[in-house]
């Protein structure tokens, strides 16, 4: 969320989006840069895991939450464990899945530290097929899946969804490995702005 | 040899746009649309392509396929140039540029010939033995007369020449995920893509070439092929052409390399020329073909002389009549159908057959259609022509019950061979499959692994067509490997193949070539035998058999076979030489991808770094990381800018980037535990809301990183390391926690790139911080002492700031969140301007941290002891801490270990530089007693100063006179050994 003052949140990446995206998607390639994010990471240990399932249990989310790299929804946010006791939550603008209790679970505002890019399009595929080693056959990557790779031996997170791929660059890297992207992209059609 | 397009008209669904040109030294020929390289020279009777690698023997086409060793052009010209294409596998693309190599003034006429009449001094082992020394001269001090003769022997020996500019090209990586891989795209490649296809799964068929269709393309009937191709397209199979699979890896993972064909400027600047694809199939079907042997007999190597089906290739591919005076000398049935086509298209052809009988299928074929055949015959010698380099005449031999005798001589200008064939068993050989020799086939055999490798066709010693394509059928068919294997053991000739590797007479002299690439014969081997070197290992790196560009296709079986005939054994028992990846050629380009230049290592940006370029910032790279090096005015150099810096930092306002220092989140109940074992000092007792200094050592007791760690909550702290160790820190935390203490509840999460970091120095620094916070109290001195931690909002932005100080003044290092960070930079900058202030870079950092005695990655080297640097007491006596058993060890606390020291000139206008060692006056020789790590300038001081170690440290240099002798750079002086702590030791400016 912007705020109102004069100190406005500016993406690592703001310099090659314009502010106000085109409507109008590519057919064979197109990114779009998700501002202003919001990323809350959950941590618990072994120990501390039923207490923790309980809680996430008033949620009424669906049970492949504990799965890893599945996506599941509550409303507009989404959680997903991305390492063995660790799950992000996605877009919680209202702080939901914010706990207070220190001694089972821990929570850590990761919202600036990834630069999140939107990849739609029929060469999206191909086009991060340059880059990672992971099948992304939808059949072995299905909708909602969300993996951690890397790309030119950076970590990266990707997240299927319905019509395009959601993907998770680290802040300090997004440059470089976006201009790595575009000029992959552009042999399928992308115009560098 | 005279060759010609049959019908050197278009065809009538050609057009004028199938006519394309290219140039052969420069000189403009036309060709037609599909033609390979080769074609096109034949096309144009071009016969003589190259100058062989040692001999510089005159070399044309060879074959039709990727075991061409003689045929080897240079394309393209500039930046662009690229040696050692084979002109047999190329496609020819319109205006092509086509050099021959390794010839000079000309390829018809070359100076280099002569060293083929020297041939008996350069015979195998020639370097070896003549650069050992001439004896008994140069007995073991042979490396001088290589040095002299090396450029000789660079200059005439070898193939082509790679452009010395930089690539302008760009090529990359993909990856590739497929249920079944196969590879090649022949008769039995495209049935195993069909049925694989019909079990529903996924599969990708690889294939060489330009075009879809292996042996299918050289045959006069297309229609199979084109059925085959459409039932592929609708079963909706993936084809890549132009893609060579160069090495089969663990897991079934292939390297495949594809050639991307470039049209026009637009397509150079957008393509990559090629793609490194690196494929991981669940199944891999090899039906990678056979390629077709030939045999060694004098001057083998001619001009005129080649493999039997790519005279087939040429004919029924490309439509070029090789010659109107053909011989072929064969030892197995697949030349008679070839005979008979180059019959048909108006050759005169005559067939020497090394078998004295053949089968009634075969005799049938050819009987009326004017081709001779002489049973029992072979060649023994070709001979050229008197003005020309091509083939002329062939001296013929029968066989006897004793060996072979001379029949007489037959005129032709080209000659054929067929000795046989040898799968495609390469991408096998690469796992280390089983590797069989066949005798009944003459030929080497692998069965892949039995569990997820196959292979298929003539790759796996079939050749007729039609068993070919249903051992591809059959694979589908069996679910045990074992029954799959047994219906291969099918598919010899209708009369079995009669061995053939060496045709010689003893009354006939000359050189007759085993690897005709590499100039290696006959006698070479046979000389390797005498030699001792037997092992098929040790022959080949003695003679140079089966290198280079062709890797041994046509050449290995025969040298093999003599190998064998001199140890009196099987080739089977010889063995043969585990083929190694690259099956053919590739550049390193592809493999390298785009990870070159500007992407050949990723830059990791800071959230400042917008700010910093906008305000003139001259930037660096430290590790990955870019950061501001010096903020330069108008014409400042590095030296002024850096001096300027630090003077107005200390006087009044600087303000740095720290965004790149190493931020670990560490929580959970059992932190404050987990951070008391990981540091030397004590943390149990640091309170929420203060940080403290900290050193961790590694297990073997040396520092390994130190850092400040803020106590955010009860169980959560933050800890800050060194911008090179963060990653090292991270991983060994983790290793921690997973592997020792594991019943600890901590969890840690680097947050490196969640803050930007900005240090904020100087006696003026409070006073600027006051106008930006939102509620400027929580920055007095009451409110936020030395070492305290807070969060306090800048326009409601949430940050988390520590008075904390690297420069020695008084200091705050605020932590924003990265995407406010630009943002709240430019309202302390455009603040700051009410002040003396100045923006300072990773030089000044230095220079003001060097005055102070603080150490970084410079001195904490991974050599040094807590009790070096000075901090001795910061290891704590009452609690354990990782390494704190091992720094106890008695060599680690010898009293005159090297100790961190200051170090001035004695003459105070007099500078020096890092890396120069320290000894006593007068001992300038041996062992140094110091060595400088920093030095900078110091404006505070004014003069230069350095940190450094010295054996026994301070005390024990006090009445010494101590020498700086940089022999380097020439730089001698006196210097004063002083306390690290050269600027305000006391520390009052700490507190403003």
């Amino acid at each position: 969320m912007v705020k109102s003052s004069n100190i406005s949140r500016i993406n690592a990446l703001d310099a090659y989006f314009p502010k106000k995206q085109e409507t109008a998607v590519s057919a064979e390639i197109d990114f779009k840069l998700v501002r202003d994010s919001k990323l809350n990471q959950l941590a618990t240990w072994p120990n501390k895991i039923n207490e923790f399932q309980k809680k996430i249990k008033n949620f009424q989310i669906h049970n492949d939450y504990l799965k890893p790299g599945i996506v599941c929804h509550s409303g507009n946010t989404s959680i997903v464990r991305v390492e063995p006791f660790k799950w992000w939550v996605l877009d919680d603008y209202s702080g939901n899945f914010k706990f207070d209790q220190e001694n089972f679970v821990m929570n850590l505002d990761l919202s600036h530290s990834f630069v999140q890019i939107k990849m739609s399009g029929i060469f999206s595929n191909r086009i991060l097929a340059h880059h990672v080693p992971i099948d992304l056959r939808e059949a072995q990557f299905p909708v909602d899946k969300l993996i951690t790779t890397s790309m030119h031996h950076v970590s990266i997170k990707l997240w299927r969804k319905q019509n395009y791929w959601q993907i998770f660059l680290p802040r300090s890297y997004s440059e470089s490995l976006w201009r790595l992207l575009s000029e992959t992209a552009e042999q399928y059609g992308l115009k560098q702005r | 040899m005279k060759s010609a397009r049959i019908n050197n008209v278009l065809h009538p669904q050609e057009t004028k746009d199938d006519i394309i040109h290219f140039y052969w030294n420069k000189k403009k020929y036309f060709a037609k649309k599909g033609d390979s390289i080769a074609a096109g020279l034949l096309a144009n009777n071009l016969n003589i392509i190259g100058r062989s690698f040692k001999y510089h023997r005159p070399r044309g086409v060879m074959s039709a396929g990727v075991e061409e060793a003689g045929a080897l052009v240079t394309i393209g010209f500039g930046a662009r140039t690229e040696p050692n294409i084979r002109a047999s596998t190329a496609e020819l693309t319109d205006g092509l540029h086509i050099y021959s190599q390794n010839a000079w003034p000309s390829v018809k006429f070359d100076f280099g010939s002569i060293l083929n009449f020297l041939g008996r001094f350069f015979a195998a082992g020639f370097y070896y033995k003549t650069f050992m020394g001439i004896p008994p001269f140069e007995w073991g001090r042979g490396t001088r007369i290589w040095m002299f003769f090396e450029r000789f022997i660079r200059k005439a020996a070898g193939l082509g020449k790679s452009s010395r500019l930089p690539d302008p090209d760009y090529y990359e990586h993909l990856h590739t995920h497929t249920d079944i891989l196969v590879i090649g795209s022949g008769p039995s490649g495209l049935q195993a893509a069909i049925s694989a296809a019909k079990t529903g799964k996924d599969v990708l068929i690889v294939e060489q070439d330009y075009i879809v269709g292996g042996s299918y393309l050289n045959q006069q009937n297309k229609k199979e092929l084109e059925e085959q191709e459409e039932l592929l397209k609708n079963l909706g199979v993936t084809i890549l052409t132009r893609t060579t699979a160069f090495g089969l890896y663990d897991n079934t993972t292939v390297g495949l390399v594809e050639i991307i064909p470039l049209e026009g400027q637009k397509d150079l600047l957008k393509k990559p020329k090629q793609r490194f694809n690196i494929c991981r199939a669940t199944n891999v079907i090899l039906a990678t073909g056979a390629i077709e042997r030939v045999y060694a007999f004098i001057n083998n190597d001619l001009p005129g002389i080649m493999s039997v089906n790519s005279a087939r290739a040429y004919l029924n591919r490309y439509g070029i009549l090789i010659s109107k005076n053909i011989v072929i000398s064969t030892n197995n049935d697949s030349a008679y159908e070839t005979a008979l086509e180059l019959k048909n298209a108006g050759a005169k052809v005559t067939i020497l057959e090394i078998r004295e009988q053949i089968g009634d299928k075969l005799l049938r074929q050819i009987s009326g259609s004017g081709i001779n055949l002489f049973l029992g015959s072979g060649v023994a010698k070709a001979e050229k022509g008197f003005n020309n380099s091509s083939i002329n005449k062939i001296k013929i031999v029968e066989m006897t019950d004793d060996g072979w005798r001379y029949a007489g001589t037959l005129f032709c200008d080209c000659l054929l061979i067929s000795a046989g064939w040898s799968p495609v068993i390469h991408l096998a050989s690469h796992q280390n499959f089983p590797i069989n020799w066949d005798e009944e086939k003459a030929c080497f055999i692998s069965f892949g692994d039995e569990k997820s490798v196959f292979l298929v066709g003539s790759a796996a010693g079939i050749w007729q067509q039609k068993q070919c394509i249903n051992s591809a059928k059959e694979l589908f068919k069996y679910k045990s490997k074992q029954k799959y294997k047994h219906s291969l053991i099918k598919g010899g000739w209708e009369t079995p193949i009669a061995p053939l590797y060496e045709i010689r007479l003893a009354s006939i002299k000359g050189k007759a070539f085993v690897d005709p690439q590499n100039d290696v014969t006959t006698s070479d081997i046979r000389l390797a035998h005498q030699e001792g070197f037997i092992s098929v290992e040790h022959m080949k790196r003695y003679t140079t058999l089966g290198m280079a560009t062709d890797q041994g296709k046509i050449g290995n079986i025969i040298g093999l076979a003599l190998m064998a005939d001199a140890l009196n054994c099987s080739i089977s028992q010889v063995g043969v030489t585990r083929f190694r990846p690259p099956y053919t050629s590739i550049s390193l380009g592809a493999l390298a991808g785009r990870n070159r230049q500007s992407h050949f290592k990723l830059i990791r940006r800071t959230p400042f770094n917008n700010f910093s370029l906008k305000n003139n910032a001259v930037m660096i790279n430290t590790g990955l990381w870019q950061r501001p090096w010096y903020y330069p005015e108008q014409s400042e150099t590095l030296d002024s800018s850096y001096r300027r810096e630090a003077t107005i930092t200390r006087k009044s306002i600087g303000i740095c980037d720290v965004s790149s220092l190493g931020k670990i989140m560490i929580q959970g109940p059992d932190t404050t535990e987990f951070i008391n074992r990981i540091y030397t000092n004590q943390f149990n007792s640091l309170p929420v809301g203060k940080a403290r200094y900290g050193i961790m050592l590694r297990d073997d007791g040396f520092v390994f990183d130190d850092g400040t760690t803020w106590r955010l909550a009860d169980h959560c702290y933050l800890m800050t390391t060194t911008t090179n160790n963060a990653a090292s820190v991270m991983t060994k935390l983790e290793e921690l926690l997973q592997l020792r203490w594991s019943n600890l509840n901590v969890q840690i999460t680097s947050v490196t790139d969640q803050w930007g970091g900005c240090a904020i120095a100087g006696p003026n620094s409070r006073n600027l911080l006051s106008k930006i916070i939102d509620n400027p109290v929580e920055i007095a001195e009451e409110s936020l002492p030395f070492m305290g931690v807070k969060q306090i909002s800048i326009q409601t932005v949430i940050c988390n700031i520590a008075r904390i100080s690297f420069s020695g003044e008084l200091s705050y290092e605020i932590y924003i969140p990265s995407d406010y960070a630009q943002s709240v930079m430019e309202l302390i900058w455009s603040r700051a301007q009410e002040f003396e202030s100045c923006l300072y870079g990773l030089e000044a950092l230095g220079t003001m941290r060097i005055e102070k005695g603080h150490v970084t990655s410079a001195e904490i080297d991974g050599r040094v002891t807590i009790e070096d640097i000075g901090l001795g007491g910061m290891a704590s006596k009452k609690k354990d801490f990782v390494g704190g058993i091992l720094k106890n060890r008695k060599a680690l606390n010898h009293s005159d270990r090297p100790q961190l020291v200051g170090i001035f000139p004695k003459n105070k206008n007099k500078s020096f530089k890092v890396g120069a060692l320290l000894n006593e006056a007068g001992l300038s020789k041996g062992h140094p007693i110091g060595w400088v790590t920093s030095v900078t300038f110091s404006p505070a001081l004014g003069h230069w100063i350095a940190l450094g170690f010295i054996e026994g440290g301070l005390n024990s240099v006090k009445d010494k006179n101590i020498v700086l002798s940089d022999k380097l750079r020439s730089n001698f002086l006196d210097v004063e050994i002083v306390s690290p702590h050269m600027f305000d030791p006391e520390g009052t400016r700490l507190y403003g």
